[in-house]
């Protein structure tokens, strides 16, 4: 069975995604990647915090404190505060609040289709948008005899014929040679890191970038949004506490290059 | 005699002319886009590379391998 590859730029990159067979949609492969990628694109168009006509932007403009929202962003809205409780607080999708305070906690969804979040708090989508954008491309493709979502960071896996892909895990310093590679036979496959773009993943602890000894952690998880909570946690929290963020598994590389896989 | 306004049935059995023509119209060009939707998925499962790349942002459609004979093509996950 021929493996169908659709590429497109998206989130500031490109991304991949890949099919086999017939979906439960019935929808063949090459049709079902159009749709995938066009999911992909809706999920950058609304939840981009860089263009200020998204659906977030506009919210963040808001000064109410409950906001008429649609699906994307109340699915969005929805998993903030799920992430802060699973990282303990280490991975805060806020931004305009004291350093600590938690204001994720208070970021929800309404009851009359909204999107609610305290006074003066901004929603950042970062890579929880990416992970949600996998998750529900994965739902599209679910039925496919394989599948694969490369989402730049976050990818998603799975397949009916429940055959192992290798998924590869890139060197943070550059190197062409993955420091590592995983077969996944279904899940969700996340990295976060500090070597790429020095200074972006702040320290909800301190407001300040994160420098914890720990370049790039890995996680694995059933969903995106799970796997890219794991992984910001991981390495927010340093290599003693590191592997605790991790319970499905993972790859932690030290500032020293060493590198360490986390067993599930 | 020629130039007196058309009877009311008249003007109803036009319109109703008019409305199923449109509806043909509409239903041959749907037809076809189907036709042309149908005809470019299979050449994109038949051709080793079936779309070409206009540009570096370009959305680029491709087959992979063959599943069956190997494994499956690795992915790979970086930091974004």
């Amino acid at each position: 069975m021929t493996e169908h590859v659709r590429e497109a730029p998206c989130f500031g990159g490109r991304i991949v995604v890949r099919a086999a067979g017939t979906g439960t949609s019935g929808l063949a492969a090459p049709a079902a990647l159009v749709v995938a990628v066009a999911i992909l694109r809706r999920v950058h168009d609304r939840l981009s915090c860089f263009d200020d006509g998204s659906e977030l932007s506009r919210l963040n403009r808001d000064d109410r404190l409950e906001v008429p929202a649609g699906a994307l962003l109340r699915r969005f809205a929805a998993a903030v505060a799920p992430a802060g409780w699973l990282s303990g607080g280490l991975v805060d999708a806020t931004v305009g609040s004291p350093a600590g305070l938690g204001a994720w906690r208070a970021v929800g969804v309404g009851p009359s289709r909204s999107v609610r979040r305290p006074a003066g708090v901004r929603l950042d989508s970062g890579g929880l948008a990416k992970g949600l954008a996998a998750d529900l491309v994965a739902e599209r493709l679910a039925g496919h005899a394989s599948w694969a979502v490369e989402c730049l960071g976050d990818v998603r896996v799975g397949g009916t014929e429940g055959r192992p892909r290798p998924v590869r895990v890139a060197d943070p310093f550059g190197g062409d040679a993955p420091v590592a590679t995983l077969p996944v036979v279904e899940g969700a496959i996340v990295t976060s890191g500090t070597t790429r773009r020095t200074g972006h993943l702040i320290d909800p602890r301190t407001g300040e970038p994160a420098d914890t000894g720990i370049v790039q952690a890995t996680a694995l998880a059933p969903t995106g949004l799970e796997a890219e909570v794991r992984a910001k946690a991981a390495l927010l929290a340093g290599p003693r506490d590191a592997a605790r963020h991790l319970p499905h598994g993972g790859v932690i590389v030290l500032a020293s290059g060493a590198v360490a896989e986390v067993a599930a | 005699m020629s130039d007196a306004p058309p009877s009311p049935r008249v003007r109803i059995r036009r319109i109703r002319r008019a409305v199923a023509t449109g509806a043909a119209i509409v239903f041959l060009g749907a037809w076809a886009a189907v036709g042309a939707l149908g005809k470019g998925t299979a050449s994109t499962s038949s051709s080793a590379t079936a779309a070409s790349v206009s540009g570096a942002d370009a959305t680029t459609s491709q087959d992979g391998v063959d599943t069956q004979s190997g494994s499956l093509p690795p992915v790979t996950t970086s930091q974004s």
